[in-house]
C-alpha cells in the first residue's frame, strides 16, 4: 500500500505538468476552436530557456522567470500568425490544426538545429535528492513543488477569467464569437491574449518538468499528446477542468506504470479518450453544449 | 459529366504513367526506386485521404492505424498463405477495421472526430507493443516478404505491383468524384445540413467513405512494409498520420491531382534534401503554416488562382 503511495504521489507532480499543458490546449481551444499541436513546442522552448539560464546563473528561479517570458513572446507570435485568417473572416478551423502542427515542427528543428540535440537538466530549487520517505524510495521535495506551483497558476488563470477584461473578452467569445464580434470586442487580440497565457503556462511547465525530465528539442510532441488527453478528460471548453484532467491522467499512468505491464501504459492515453468520449464527451467538468442547426 | 474511358485516362493517371516511363528510362539507382515506391504508397494512402478530407470533409488524425494493420496484416500473414491470400487478407482487415471505426467515430463531428481518430491512431501504435509476441513489440517484424514477380527483384517487382496499385487508386477517385456520390459528398463538406434535408443520406456515405480511405491506407501500408521488409509501429506513429493529412492539403485537398503534387512536395522533396539536416524539416513545417494561413487550397491555388472546389 505505502508503494501504491509512492506511484501516487509522483503521479500528482507528473499531472500537475500535464494539467498545465492541458490548460493551454484549452485556454486556445475555448475561445479560438483550434486545436493547439504547437503547445508541446511553448512547453519545450520554455524548460530549454529554464535549463540554459538556471545552469548559467544557477539560479531556478531566473530560469523560470526567463521562461515564462521566452513561452509568451513564442506562443503570441504563434497566435498572431494562426489566427490571421480568422481575422479575414476566414473559418476553416480543420486546416488551422494541421498549421499548429507545422508551427510545433519548425520549433522543434530550429531548435534541434541552433542549440543542438543534447538534452539538458534545469538547476533544482530544492536539494535534488532529498524528499519524502515513503516505504523505500524517496519522493522529492521538487514534485510536492510542482504540484503547489500548479495549483496557485490555475488559481491565478481563474482569477484572469474571474476578473479581468481579457478574461471576460475570453468567456464572451468562449460562449458566442459572433456575437462577441458584434458586441464590438477585437477578436483577433483577445485570441493573441490567449495564446500569450497558454504561453505563460507552457514555459512554467517546461521549467518545472525540466528539473526532472531532461530537455532536448524533441519533448515537445509527446507532452502535447498527453496534455492533449488530459484536456480532452477535463473539458477542452473549460480550463480550470484540465487541473482534474491533468492530475487524473498522471496518476493513472504512473501506478499502471508500476503495477502493470509496462506496455499498458502505451494504450492508456487512448483508452481514457474513449471512455471519457463514450460517456461525457464534453469532459469531466465541461458544461453540456447543445448543437446549432 | 458523363463518364467516358477518354476523359478518364487523361489528366493525372497519364501524368503517373509518363513520369513513371520516364523514371525507368534514366534507369534509377535501387535508392531511387525505393523512394518511388515510398511515395506510390503514400500516395495511395493519400488518395484516400483526398476523397475522406477534401470530398466529404473529415478530418482524421489516426489514419496511419490502418496503415499499420495493413502493414502488419501482409507481414504476418504472407509467410503462411503466401502474397496474393496476403494482399486479400491486408484489403478485407482494412475495410472491416475501416468499417468499424467509421461506425464508432462518425457519431462525432467536428473536433470531437479529431479528438477519437486520434485516440484511434495512438491506440494502435500502443496496442503493437501490448502483443509482442504476435508483432514483436517495438522491435518490429524483419524480413518481411513481398509480391514477387517472375524473376525480377525485390524493388523492381514491388514497383510495379505499386504502380498498379496508383493507376486503380487514381480511377478510383475519379469515378467517385464524377459520380452521384461525389456530388453528394461535396454537397456533405458544403453544408451538411442543407445536404440532409436534401435527402442526402449523411451517415451512410461518411463511413462509406471512411471505410474506403482505410482500405487504401491498408494498401499503402502494405507497400510500406514490402519494400522497406521490415515493420515496427514507430513507422506508423503520429508523425505518419500527420504526413497523410498533409498530403492532400498541400495539393489541394479535393483535387484529383492534389495527392501527387502533395507527395512529391512531402515525401520525395524531403528525401533528396537530406544533406540541409533539421532545416529541411523546419522548411517543411513552415510550408504547412503557410498553406495553412494562406493558401487554404494548397498548390492548386496557386496554380489555378482559383478560390475553391466545389
Amino acid at each position: 500500500l505505502s508503494q501504491l503511495a509512492y506511484f501516487v504521489l509522483v503521479g500528482l507532480g507528473v499531472g500537475a505538468v500535464y494539467a498545465l499543458v492541458a490548460a493551454g490546449i484549452s485556454i486556445i481551444f475555448s475561445s479560438s476552436q483550434i486545436l493547439n499541436f504547437a503547445q508541446g513546442g511553448f512547453v519545450m522552448i520554455g524548460g530549454l530557456t529554464a535549463a540554459i539560464l538556471s545552469q548559467k546563473t544557477d539560479s531556478f528561479l531566473l530560469g523560470a522567470i526567463g521562461a515564462a517570458i521566452v513561452g509568451t513572446l513564442v506562443a503570441a507570435a504563434a497566435g498572431y500568425l494562426i489566427t490571421a485568417p480568422l481575422r479575414k473572416g476566414e473559418s476553416d478551423r480543420d486546416l488551422l490544426v494541421v498549421g499548429t502542427i507545422g508551427i510545433a515542427i519548425v520549433l522543434e528543428n530550429c531548435v534541434a538545429e541552433l542549440w543542438g540535440r543534447n538534452p539538458i537538466l534545469v538547476k533544482a530549487l530544492l536539494q535534488p535528492w532529498t524528499g519524502l520517505r515513503v516505504a523505500d524510495a524517496i519522493v522529492p521535495w521538487h514534485y510536492f513543488l510542482m504540484v503547489g506551483v500548479t495549483v496557485v497558476l490555475f488559481g491565478g488563470v481563474a482569477l484572469v477569467y474571474g476578473r479581468t477584461d481579457l478574461g471576460i473578452r475570453l468567456r464572451a467569445i468562449a460562449e458566442d464569437i459572433e456575437a462577441a464580434t458584434a458586441a464590438g470586442i477585437d477578436v483577433f487580440r483577445t485570441l493573441i491574449g490567449a495564446f500569450a497565457l497558454a504561453g505563460l503556462l507552457g514555459g512554467l511547465a517546461g521549467a518545472l518538468v525540466g528539473v526532472v525530465v531532461p530537455i532536448s528539442y524533441s519533448v515537445g510532441l509527446p507532452l502535447a499528446l498527453s496534455g492533449f488527453v488530459a484536456a480532452v478528460l477535463g473539458g477542452l471548453f473549460r480550463p480550470i477542468g484540465a487541473l482534474l484532467g491533468g492530475l487524473i491522467y498522471g496518476v493513472s499512468e504512473t501506478v499502471a506504470a508500476g503495477f502493470l505491464p509496462g506496455e499498458v501504459r502505451f494504450i492508456l492515453g487512448p483508452m481514457l479518450i474513449a471512455t471519457v468520449m463514450a460517456i461525457r464527451p464534453e469532459g469531466l467538468l465541461g458544461k453540456r453544449r447543445l448543437r446549432r442547426v | 459529366m458523363t463518364w467516358s474511358l477518354g476523359a478518364t485516362v487523361k489528366n493525372e493517371m497519364t501524368v503517373v504513367v509518363a513520369g513513371s516511363a520516364l523514371f525507368l528510362a534514366s534507369g534509377p539507382s535501387d535508392y531511387l526506386v525505393y523512394i518511388a515506391i515510398l511515395m506510390m504508397a503514400y500516395g495511395i494512402a493519400a488518395i484516400g485521404m483526398n476523397m475522406l478530407l477534401g470530398f466529404a470533409g473529415i478530418l482524421s488524425v489516426g489514419h496511419a492505424g490502418f496503415m499499420a494493420i495493413g502493414a502488419y496484416t501482409w507481414a504476418l500473414s504472407i509467410p503462411e498463405i503466401g502474397a496474393g491470400g496476403a494482399f486479400a487478407l491486408v484489403v478485407l482487415t482494412s475495410f472491416v477495421s475501416g468499417g468499424l471505426v467509421g461506425l464508432l467515430v462518425l457519431r462525432f463531428s467536428s473536433y470531437y472526430l479529431a479528438v477519437v481518430t486520434l485516440a484511434f491512431g495512438l491506440f494502435i501504435e500502443g496496442a503493437i507493443e501490448l502483443f509482442p509476441d504476435l508483432t514483436g513489440g517495438s522491435g518490429g517484424i524483419r524480413n518481411v516478404g513481398y509480391f514477387a514477380i517472375g524473376g525480377f527483384s525485390r524493388h523492381d517487382s514491388v514497383f510495379m505491383v505499386g504502380l498498379l496499385l496508383v493507376l486503380l487508386a487514381l480511377a478510383l477517385q475519379r469515378g467517385v468524384r464524377f459520380s452521384g456520390v461525389g456530388i453528394s459528398l461535396l454537397a456533405i463538406r458544403g453544408n451538411p445540413v442543407a445536404a440532409e434535408s436534401l435527402g442526402v443520406p449523411i451517415k451512410m456515405l461518411e463511413i462509406g467513405t471512411f471505410t474506403v480511405s482505410a482500405v487504401l491506407a491498408g494498401i499503402g501500408g502494405c507497400l510500406v512494409a514490402q519494400i522497406v521488409s521490415y515493420v515496427s509501429p514507430s513507422q506508423f506513429g503520429f508523425s505518419q498520420s500527420v504526413l497523410l493529412l498533409v498530403i492532400p492539403l498541400l495539393g489541394g485537398r479535393g483535387y484529383l491531382a492534389a495527392p501527387l503534387i502533395g507527395v512529391v512536395i512531402a515525401v520525395a522533396l524531403p528525401e533528396y534534401t537530406r544533406f540541409l539536416g533539421n532545416w529541411r524539416l523546419a522548411a517543411y513545417g513552415a510550408i504547412l503554416v503557410l498553406i495553412a494561413v494562406f493558401a487554404p487550397n494548397g498548390a492548386m491555388q496557386l496554380l489555378r488562382g482559383r478560390r475553391s472546389l466545389a
